[in-house]
């Protein structure tokens, strides 16, 4: 039984139907991570990266920024407000308060011990970004203080300059849940559709020329219809 | 020039698959569900690309 309490916005809390609603979501294509970023309260930012069973979760308030990283039935939280640091895993909780050098070794002994550790390390190290977005910078900084408090230094090339590395993430936009692209495209589809229907019986068969605009017009509704859902379902995310 | 000709298909297949998904949408309402739709459209287009393919023409030996 692992006496960590998991952020309510990780895969965990998922799994119970707990999750907030996702704002964006997008799937780096070199690494495979799933980058979510949630709806979160006015002031806070909440996001996780999962890839290959590990999730690493993160929420930053105005009184505290939590880092938890799951993988299974394993997870560790580190929690960081202005006054301490707390860690909670399945081997308990440590707290450091300033000037405490007995709790800080502690706390990093743990966390450079701890296998979740280094994985979150090797997957936030593994995403690559296209553009210096406030979502890279957030990764970057969640990887750079993992590395900071767990005292491990090994670092891959990518990551001593992850900004800077090439990078394909494409965001695509969720619009309210699964499905709900489909469900747009198809109110404009139809609508369009209903509209050329209209022009055409407002025109005689004989009116070549305002004829071919209706059909332009709903060629043009169309295409840009289906374009629309593709880029909506992330489907245009596997361009190199 | 092959890849160049399958890439003209594709798109084509595309532009059909498009242009009549509108006309399935209002004629067939259960196409506006997400279960059936995506497949539907899928569908269209894997066979218009066959069609294409099939009468695209080709250069005789």
């Amino acid at each position: 039984m692992v006496a960590v309490c998991v952020a309510p916005w990780s895969s965990a809390a998922a799994q119970d139907g707990a999750s907030p609603a996702v704002l964006r979501e997008a799937i780096e294509p070199v690494s495979g991570a799933r980058i979510r970023l949630f709806d979160a309260p006015k002031g806070e930012v909440a996001f996780d990266v999962s890839a290959g069973g590990v999730t690493v979760a993160k929420r930053v308030g105005a009184a505290a920024a939590t880092t938890t990283v799951t993988a299974g039935h394993d997870a560790i939280a580190i929690r960081l407000t202005a006054s301490r640091l707390v860690i909670e895993d399945r081997a308990g909780r440590v707290t450091f308060e300033g000037g405490d050098r007995v709790a800080a070794e502690a706390i990093r002994a743990r966390l450079a011990a701890s296998p979740l550790v280094r994985r979150a390390l090797d997957l936030l190290g593994e995403v690559r970004f296209r553009e210096i977005s406030p979502m890279a910078q957030l990764l970057v900084a969640t990887r750079q203080f993992l590395a900071e408090t767990s005292g491990i230094r090994e670092t891959t090339p990518v990551s001593r300059n992850p900004l800077a590395a090439a990078s394909a993430v494409v965001v695509s936009r969720v619009v309210d849940g699964p499905g709900d692209c489909w469900n747009e495209y198809s109110k404009e589809a139809i609508a369009a559709y209903i509209e050329y229907e209209q022009c055409m019986a407002e025109t005689k068969w004989y009116q070549l020329a305002p004829r071919a605009a209706c059909e332009f017009v709903y060629e043009m509704r169309a295409i840009g219809a289906f374009s629309w859902w593709v880029a909506c379902t992330g489907l245009d995310n596997f361009k190199a | 020039m092959r890849i160049v000709m399958v890439v003209l298909q594709i798109v084509l297949s595309l532009v059909l698959t498009a242009s009549v998904m509108p006309l399935v949408l209002v004629t067939v309402p259960a196409a506006r569900g997400e279960a059936l739709g995506p497949a539907l459209a899928a569908g269209i287009f894997l066979v218009s690309f066959v069609v294409l393919w099939l009468v695209w023409p080709r250069r005789r030996v």
